[in-house]
């Protein structure tokens, strides 16, 4: 059934700390697609499957805490795992998951009457599996 | 953790500026909500009117954002101002992330500055209640 994001959290295996995330951002496969239009082609551009997927990097967005600070930019990769919120009826939650790395972090923009929000990036290093709600 | 609204009150009653307004201890003039009836003036009220609580995909996060209405009565205008004047200065001065009891604050800025009007008199009196209100975003700890 559809549900929200609310629940959802993100885990580093070998960085490890606790992150409140207010969002994790989407991760985007593509597959490129290769035209193999000529001169003979008519009508509409014919394409043909690349051969790698691609995947998105993705940005999570963190309650930032002065006590935590930020995670340290990975050198090696470690199990990246997205679990997703347990949907009505099941028992254990859906997970998207892989080897990754972190790419980046963002320190908080200090404005007066907002939020110290951090910003956390990362990679998976190669396919990611997802594993369906039980 | 004690309440906000108790942990604003002892910390105005603190002030020196405020007690030689609305008195000290447990005669101090400083009410939730609504005056007593026949309080004399000047005198408080607080109220909390809103705000709100940032979430995170797992759960609320402390600090809340708490909306606070301070009316300041007086019977002249200038003796509402003057303690409203008092109440901005000893909780959205220069020195704003503080500790109220053990409810830390992190900031207090003033949301809408100062609205002013009058009561009119009541039944069996000549005399009209000045107010000045004003409005505060304050940022403060809260158990989650």
């Amino acid at each position: 059934m559809a549900d929200t994001g609310h629940g959802a959290t993100l885990t580093f295996g070998t960085t490890g700390g606790t992150w409140n995330c207010r969002s994790i951002g989407a991760l985007d496969q593509n597959r490129p697609r290769v035209k193999t239009s000529y001169l003979g082609t008519s009508a509409v551009d014919s394409f043909m499957p690349g051969d790698l997927t691609e995947l998105s990097e993705v940005e999570a967005e963190i309650i930032y805490a002065s006590t935590a600070g930020l995670p340290a930019i990975g050198s090696a990769t470690e199990t990246v795992t997205i679990t997703y919120p347990i949907s009505s009826g099941g028992n254990a939650a859906s997970t998207v998951a892989a080897a990754g790395f972190i790419t980046g972090t963002s320190y908080p923009e200090l404005r007066t009457n907002e939020l110290q929000i951090g910003k956390i990036r990362f990679s998976f290093a190669g396919a990611a599996t997802f594993t369906a709600q039980t | 953790m004690a309440d906000f609204y108790d942990e604003m009150v002892t910390f105005l009653k603190t002030k020196a500026t405020i007690t030689a307004l609305v008195g000290s201890g447990t005669a101090a003039r400083i009410f939730p909500d609504d005056l007593k009836q026949g309080t004399s003036l000047p005198a408080l009220t607080i109220g909390e009117v809103g705000g709100d609580q940032e979430r995170s995909l797992t759960g609320p996060v402390t600090p809340v954002h708490a909306i606070v209405e301070v009316f300041a009565y007086g019977a002249t205008r200038a003796a509402a101002n003057n303690l409203s004047e008092a109440v901005r200065v000893a909780i959205s001065g220069s020195d704003q992330r503080q500790n109220w009891g053990s409810t830390h604050v992190a900031e207090v800025t003033v949301s809408n500055y100062r609205e002013t009007g009058i009561d009119e008199p009541q039944d069996g009196s000549d005399s009209k209640r000045y107010w000045t209100r004003m409005i505060y975003d304050i940022w403060h700890a809260h158990s989650v």
